[in-house]
């Protein structure tokens, strides 16, 4: 893997997603007029944070590297950073990772198309049969118990009108 | 004095009250449990229901409910680290390692006890301060609000020892995300990008949900096993001994349960701080803070102890006031009105029965929550055992679509999913979600009581430091910054000092 000042790209990666993020946030910030008040109070407070924000991003992406600065900088500011790994815990493939988070995703979209009492047992199977390659009988007996679980809570005990989906949505 | 206080725990001793007061108990321990459920949905659900009940029953009922919520959302919080309400975040932060080490029970054994203890020292604080509590909330205006919200953060930031740069940077990405919606200082829109369920701002509940129990699920998704390393060590046992712990620490007990009790009691700050403040601040109390997070009992202890205590006192505004503290309150509030009763200062004289059940009836919910709490932890406590295959598409449904029921909104669930992935970016990169939270809570508080002095004080900051209760916080907040940069200088000099003595008698 490359190198970039003595560490791999992957731990500069949180660093420079903040970074994204706040130079977007203060450019939107920047653009609002107060209808109340003060002209600047409506970007006082958000501008001002992504400002500090920013300096400290700046901070957490130089203590990354393995460049003196960067090293004085973590033995500082975060000295437990020192003693461990980009990141926590086992090491695990960055793909492995990336497709544990789009299942959320994949899951909070199947939600939003197809409504609640369809998503949950189409999730809860297709997850444990296919992702996980649990046996058919036990897949099928968790996910039917789950539905109904969720139906008898949330549907007949607390009278809660699932979401029906952008296709059954009248 | 004394014979309304009786008066007030006949009535609950009345047979229709106490069966309203432990169907409320149970309802607050299942909704407890349950992640994104929680004491204001219960409420909100409950309030047709006590339509056609005399005041004093629906009273038991709501009191049953709030006394019994947190003891249920610590039981997931500890065994499954995903919180059954916001305040029981802080829980995870010990409680959940200890569940991984197979000390499940010791730590909820521990939770029940304190989360008694510190409803009845919640009791009683209350019951001093009612006759005073006008005083007491009038002496709070927006200066003091403004330096609690700054006190909150400072508190929170200081306790991540080690990793001061990234919990500040964690606690600005929380505050950036708290700006987010319409604001009451400057009527615009900020950051939602036209999209109306944003007006209202990070929704929190949702937010929580993801950062906390999505994350988790994520992380044990990709990690595989169980919630436990090791399945031959997870039964159920030391609960006693946790309970026993809770007692050894009462110092712990006591401080948690004053923070709940006096944040409580400061309308718009709520549970969340008070026990994460609690966390902090035996923390910082203790000789071994590096013990914290991962899995000293007494972060289990201060915490539970402070979400309990805050329930009597949050009612301080509510009634005195008509100010609800929190949505839970919100919704309570709606629950007297329904049953005739005005809250505001007539309150505290003409329903001061009433009041005096409804307080009684919170500390006795705490109580038997605890010991039913206990009763259910067996059970409970074998989830951990449960292959992460299957435990993570129900925790992952359950969530999501509590997510979903907090306001009907399909759109929690696509924030539950955002803020599942940033948190489990967070636990991978060690970025401080409590911070994050803690930030988030606070964001607008700060902003709008700022403004608020502000607009009093003619634009002079001089506000912050003219009246004695802001001068006091402002002198904490100070401490809390200075304190353990002076600690730390002092230790480096002493022990310059020693090996500078050590190598001039060699």
């Amino acid at each position: 893997m490359n190198k970039y000042f003595g560490s791999p790209l992957i731990e500069y990666l949180p660093a420079l997603g903040f970074l994204v993020f706040t130079i977007i946030y203060l450019g939107l910030a920047n653009s609002y007029v107060a209808v109340i008040g003060g002209e600047d109070d409506a970007r006082a407070f958000p501008s001002g944070v992504a400002w500090v924000m920013l300096i400290l991003t700046l901070l957490d992406l130089v203590s990354r590297s393995k460049t003196s600065t960067g090293k004085m900088l973590l033995r500082v500011l975060n000295p437990a950073g020192q003693d461990q790994g980009p990141v926590r815990g086992v090491k695990v493939p960055p793909g492995k990772q990336i497709i544990a988070i789009l299942w959320i995703f994949g899951f909070a979209a199947l939600m939003f198309v197809i409504g609640i009492l369809f998503a949950v047992p189409i999730y809860a199977f297709v997850s444990m049969r296919f992702r996980s390659k649990l046996p058919f009988v036990l897949a099928a007996s968790v996910t039917a118990l789950l539905t109904l679980a969720i139906w008898l809570l949330f549907g007949a005990a607390l009278r809660i009108n699932f979401y029906q989906g952008i296709f059954f949505e009248f | 004095m004394l014979d309304i206080w009786l008066s007030g725990f006949l009535g609950l001793l009345e047979p229709t009250a106490l069966t309203f007061l432990v169907i409320g108990m149970f309802v607050g321990l299942a909704f407890g449990a349950i992640p994104g459920l929680g004491g204001t949905t219960a409420l909100a659900l409950l309030i047709p229901i006590t339509y056609g009940l005399e005041p004093f029953a629906a009273l038991a009922l709501a009191g049953g409910v709030m006394g019994a919520v947190p003891m249920g959302g610590s039981i997931t919080a500890i065994l499954l680290n995903t919180p059954g309400t916001a305040p029981n975040a802080a829980a995870c932060l010990d409680g959940y390692p200890l569940a991984q080490q197979g000390k499940g029970g010791l730590a909820i054994g521990a939770s029940a006890s304190a989360n008694a203890l510190g409803g009845i020292i919640g009791t009683i604080s209350v019951l001093l301060v009612i006759p005073i509590a006008r005083e007491v909330v009038l002496i709070f205006g927006p200066p003091e609000f403004f330096l609690l919200a700054v006190l909150g953060l400072v508190v929170v930031s200081t306790t991540s020892r080690g990793q001061m740069l990234r919990s500040l940077l964690a606690g600005a990405f929380g505050l950036m995300l708290a700006f987010v919606g319409y604001s009451n200082v400057s009527g615009v829109e900020r950051f939602t990008f036209g999209n109306t369920y944003l007006w209202d701002g990070i929704h929190l509940v949702p937010a929580l949900i993801g950062l906390f129990a999505i994350a988790e699920m994520i992380h044990l998704s990709v990690k595989g096993g169980s919630v436990s390393h090791d399945s031959k060590n997870v039964k159920v046992i030391g609960m006693r001994q946790g309970m026993m712990e809770t007692f050894n620490h009462m110092g712990t007990v006591v401080r948690g349960s004053l923070i709940g009790t006096i944040v409580g009691a400061v309308p718009g700050v709520g549970g969340t701080v008070a026990s994460f403040m609690s966390y902090s601040m035996t923390m910082q109390a203790s000789k071994n803070p590096d013990s914290f997070g991962k899995g000293n009992i007494q972060g289990v202890i201060a915490p539970e102890a402070a979400i309990n205590a805050k329930d009597g006192s949050m009612l301080i505004p509510t009634l005195a006031f008509g100010i609800p503290g929190s949505a839970e309150m919100a919704v309570f509030l709606g629950l007297l009105v329904l049953h005739g009763m005005q809250p505001g200062p007539l309150m505290l004289i003409d329903h001061q029965v009433e009041i005096y059940g409804l307080i009684w009836a919170l500390t006795a919910s705490c109580v038997m929550a605890a010991f039913v709490g206990l009763l259910l932890v067996r059970p409970l406590a074998m989830v951990t055992l449960l292959d992460v295959k299957i435990l993570v598409p129900i925790v992952v449904s359950v969530a999501m679509v509590g997510s979903y029921a907090v306001d009907l909104a399909i759109e929690n669930v696509i924030l539950t999913a955002i803020m599942g992935g940033i948190g489990y970016m967070m636990i991978r990169y060690d970025y401080s979600r409590l911070v994050l939270v803690v930030a988030l809570v606070l964001g607008p508080t700060a902003e709008r009581n700022y403004f608020q002095s502000m607009l009093i004080s003619d634009g002079s900051w001089s506000i912050f430091f003219e009246r004695i209760p802001s001068l006091i916080l402002f002198v904490i907040t100070i401490s809390l910054i200075v304190y353990p940069i002076m600690g730390a200088l002092l230790g480096r000099r002493k022990k310059q000092e020693g090996s500078g003595a050590s190598g001039a008698g060699s």
